[in-house]
């Protein structure tokens, strides 16, 4: 028979409706069937002892048994064709003793039926499978004990030799078989599953920071947590509703989430936490992770570049948009609040005095607070402004900070 | 209600074993570890789990749980097997194979996973290959065994280990056949009477009744737990997306993306602010104020579920909500307006309840907005658009404990001259609107 007609028969009763674990198991069943005529036709074939009326009778009554599993398939009876396998091997191996049959040894198949019914029951016959695999292991041991007691193995073997023989490889070949078979039913149907938790878990880290998503995944909540020093970072497009007035929504929103897609690289580039995006305002913190050496630093180098990519985005899309930058670092609250729609956020003073930085700030500049600028004096060059009046506070002193071109070198 | 009813967000704070179906396997299999008084049944499922983490994908931890099972199972049967009737190299063979064997459980607590699988499977073949073809011989029939270890490797070795399974799997296969094909060669002397031989050959079929039911026990308890994650993954998706958001989303990686946005002509928005918030932040630890935002507008999220208003989302101490996104645009307004007023009254209970000056500034604006998701990273559900530019401006107008409405929700009102002239306002986008006010009982009765 050709390739494509063996690949026909052993997907018999496949269809749409079948998932991939239970497809796959009907092939299993199929492939078992197919295995079992073949076992039949070459034991009736090598050894004389099989070719005798009764055991001629025997093997065709299995082998038809077996065309009925293909049939019942091609029905979509599909627990009924899986229990036919494992009783078809415990018919074969009653019938000899039953029919007083010459065949010593022809039970041996009941050890690999032993296990057979776990494999090709569908789950839910659970106590099926179960008794089938204890029927097979007693009877396995009484049919034992009966050859056991008139012969030795060596004995056994020395009459029957070509016939155990054959019947060993079959054994053999089937056990490899339906181990490979089952493993790789197992492979597939675990990266299925994980192919679609994956998918939710990829866009779930793609809202909360990966901690916090899976602490609530395995259920433990997240509460809010103080860090003792981190710098906040806030951006915004000065006057952004006025400029984008005259688009459309939808284009002033197209625009906008041009504009933070390169933010975001930004901030994957720098090593930098995004922390949300509300309106046109945009806010990243540093130092919320262990590694929180040099976040100040490691903030304003992204203020910097984050000032040209806006400068550079607008060029591109033919229109001014002015971009003030702030920063301010100290203590926060982190964390998640409310039970639905909730982002990851920081509160504190440290957050409202970084809004300020860029409330009160310039346009296209990076304005920093003293603290933040006693962290990254050492590194980049700032310049004073005024003290300023900051509303709801005493007068601060801020700095901002100088590009890089005229600013590394002192 | 059916759009928003798919959404359960308390389940998500509660430690998520009492709610799910799926809890009772879960609490079998992760938290086996915490049983204190070692039941034997407890004790089996902990020396099982040796080497799994609560980090291991359970398809992964399968593979270690029913390496660990096959050692405790040959562990049990060793005793039986070396009391039958045997030569003394016999017994010795069966003994160093259930000490060795043992060595698999340390191996794997030091997550060398592979190798104890390895270790396991080499270990049986060679003590059968020994038993059948150096010590008792063929008619104590040990190579049974063989050909039921054959299919073990398939079920025990790590998921990119197939390749060494086969090989493993095929040499034990071969055993078998070779015992078969050189019977006379291999011991002849030795007979060890019926009783012993057919215990052999009953005890290897008793091993692969265990190893199918093993195999398929576990395997169904991590096929639960997958589905257990995932149906969490899912549920905390849908909480901080909406599901029709998530669904669109989910799938495509994050440089892939679309922009997400829709455009909608009539939407109600509503602004809620904290009147008071910067007094208090300023005499409160700030833990102690996340912990008093989240308990109040956690309160909010449930009137949002009940009055059918979308919980867009929060920042700082202000509360984002609107009606009409989901294709229910119909009445929206007055919906909106119901969910500004039970706002008010939740706030005012919940400051007496504490006892703290706490109250609510609410804006409500209905028109064009646009909703969606924007960036790649910290992706959040958000609305930008006329609307909200005026919501806004009202919160910000309104008084403490009443409602600031624009002209679009004002008709809504079953008496839309009750609200009180505010003025014109100024939204952030340059426009002007005339504003109303709703206060005293008429804000939240």
């Amino acid at each position: 028979m050709s390739g494509r007609g063996v690949t026909r028969l052993t997907r018999l009763g496949v269809d749409d409706a079948l998932t991939g674990v239970d497809a796959q198991r009907v092939v299993l069943i199929n492939v078992l069937a197919l295995l079992g005529i073949a076992i039949i036709a070459s034991l009736t074939a090598i050894s004389a002892i099989t070719r005798t009326e009764l055991a001629l009778a025997v093997q065709l009554s299995a082998a038809a048994v077996l065309l009925l599993v293909l049939w019942l398939h091609g029905r979509r009876r599909y627990w009924e064709a899986a229990v036919m396998i494992p009783l078809v091997v415990i018919f074969a191996g009653v019938a000899r003793p039953l029919l007083a049959l010459d065949l010593p040894g022809s039970h041996d198949f009941l050890i690999v039926n032993a296990m057979l019914p776990f494999l090709v029951l569908p789950v839910r016959f659970g106590r099926t499978a179960e008794t089938l695999s204890l029927v097979s292991v007693l009877l396995c041991g009484l049919l034992t004990y009966r050859d056991a007691t008139r012969y030795t193995y060596q004995e056994l073997m020395a009459l029957n030799t070509s016939y155990l023989q054959s019947q060993y490889v079959s054994m053999a070949v089937v056990m490899v078989c339906i181990g490979l078979f089952m493993r790789r039913i197992n492979l597939r149907a675990d990266a299925a599953a994980e192919a679609e938790r994956a998918r939710a878990e990829l866009l779930l880290h793609d809202v909360l920071p990966a901690p916090i998503a899976d602490a609530m995944i395995a259920g433990d909540g997240a509460s809010a947590r103080r860090h003792g020093d981190v710098s906040v970072l806030f951006a915004n497009i000065e006057g952004f509703a006025t400029i984008a007035a005259g688009l459309a929504p939808l284009e002033q929103v197209t625009l906008l989430d041009g504009l933070f897609r390169v933010y975001d690289d930004l901030c994957d580039r720098h090593g930098v936490e995004k922390i949300k995006s509300f309106g046109d305002v945009y806010m990243v913190a540093s130092g919320l992770e262990s590694s929180g050496g040099e976040h100040a630093e490691r903030l304003t180098a992204f203020a910097l570049e984050l000032v040209a990519a806006t400068e550079a985005y607008a060029r591109r899309r033919g229109r001014a948009l002015p971009l003030r930058v702030g920063i301010h670092s100290g203590p926060v609250v982190a964390g998640v609040i409310g039970e639905m729609r909730f982002t990851y956020d920081l509160w504190g003073d440290t957050v409202n005095t970084a809004q300020r930085m860029e409330a009160n700030g310039v346009r296209g500049r990076v304005q920093v607070s003293f603290v933040t600028y006693s962290k990254i004096n050492h590194k980049f060059r700032c310049e004073l402004r005024d003290v300023i009046e900051i509303k709801g506070k005493i007068p601060m002193q801020t700095y901002l900070v100088r590009a890089p071109d005229g600013g590394r070198t002192p | 209600m059916t759009a928003l009813a798919d959404e359960a967000p308390t389940l998500l704070r509660a430690p998520l074993e009492a709610s799910e179906s799926g809890a009772k396997t879960r609490v079998e299999l992760v938290d086996a570890a915490r049983i204190s008084l070692p039941t034997p049944r407890g004790l089996w499922q902990r020396l099982t789990r040796i080497g799994v983490t609560r980090a291991m994908s359970p398809a992964d931890a399968k593979y270690i749980i029913l390496v660990n099972t096959f050692v405790l199972i040959n562990t049990v049967l060793t005793p039986c097997l070396v009391l039958l009737p045997q030569p003394l190299s016999g017994r010795l063979i069966l003994l160093l194979v259930g000490a060795l064997v043992l060595l698999v459980l340390a191996l794997n607590h030091r997550r060398r996973h592979a190798l104890a699988a390895l270790l396991l499977n080499t270990v049986a073949l060679v003590g059968v290959c020994a038993q059948t073809f150096v010590g008792s011989g063929v008619n104590l029939g040990s190579q049974f065994f063989a050909l039921v270890i054959a299919c073990a490797p398939f079920f025990t070795f790590p998921r990119e280990r197939t390749g060494l399974a086969l090989l493993i799997a095929t040499l034990s296969a071969a055993a078998f056949v070779v015992a078969g094909f050189f019977y006379a060669t291999f011991n002849q002397a030795t007979s060890a009477g019926p009783l012993v031989f057919t215990s052999a050959v009953t005890g290897a079929a008793l091993l692969a009744a265990l190893i199918g039911y093993y195999t398929r026990r576990i395997a169904r308890e991590a096929e639960g737990l997958t589905e257990l994650k995932r149906s969490q993954t899912d549920l905390l998706l849908r909480t901080v997306l909406p599901s029709h958001v998530a669904a669109r989303l989910k799938g495509s990686r994050a440089h892939e993306r679309e922009p997400l946005a829709e455009q909608h002509d009539r939407v109600s928005v509503i602004v809620c602010d904290i009147a008071g918030f910067t007094a208090l932040s300023e005499t409160m630890a700030p833990e102690e104020l996340v912990g008093l935002l989240d308990a109040l507008f956690s309160e909010f999220d449930a009137l949002c579920l009940g009055a059918r208003v979308e919980k867009i989302r929060t920042i700082g101490d202000a509360y984002i909500a609107a009606a009409g996104l989901r294709g229910d645009a119909e009445r929206s307004s007055s919906r909106a307006l119901s969910c500004a007023r039970a706002m008010i009254r939740v706030t005012e209970a919940f400051a007496r309840r504490r006892g703290l000056a706490l109250g609510v500034r609410v804006g409500v604006s209905t028109g064009a907005a646009v909703a969606g998701v924007l960036g790649k990273r910290r992706l959040s559900y958000d609305l930008w658009g006329p609307a909200v530019h005026r919501a806004t401006a009202l919160e910000a107008a309104a008084p403490v404990n009443g409602i600031a409405l624009d002209d679009d929700t004002r008709v809504a009102l079953p008496d839309p001259d009750a609200p009180a002239p505010l003025g014109e306002l100024r939204a952030l986008d340059g426009a002007s609107f005339p504003a109303y006010a709703l206060t005293g009982s008429a804000s939240s009765g």
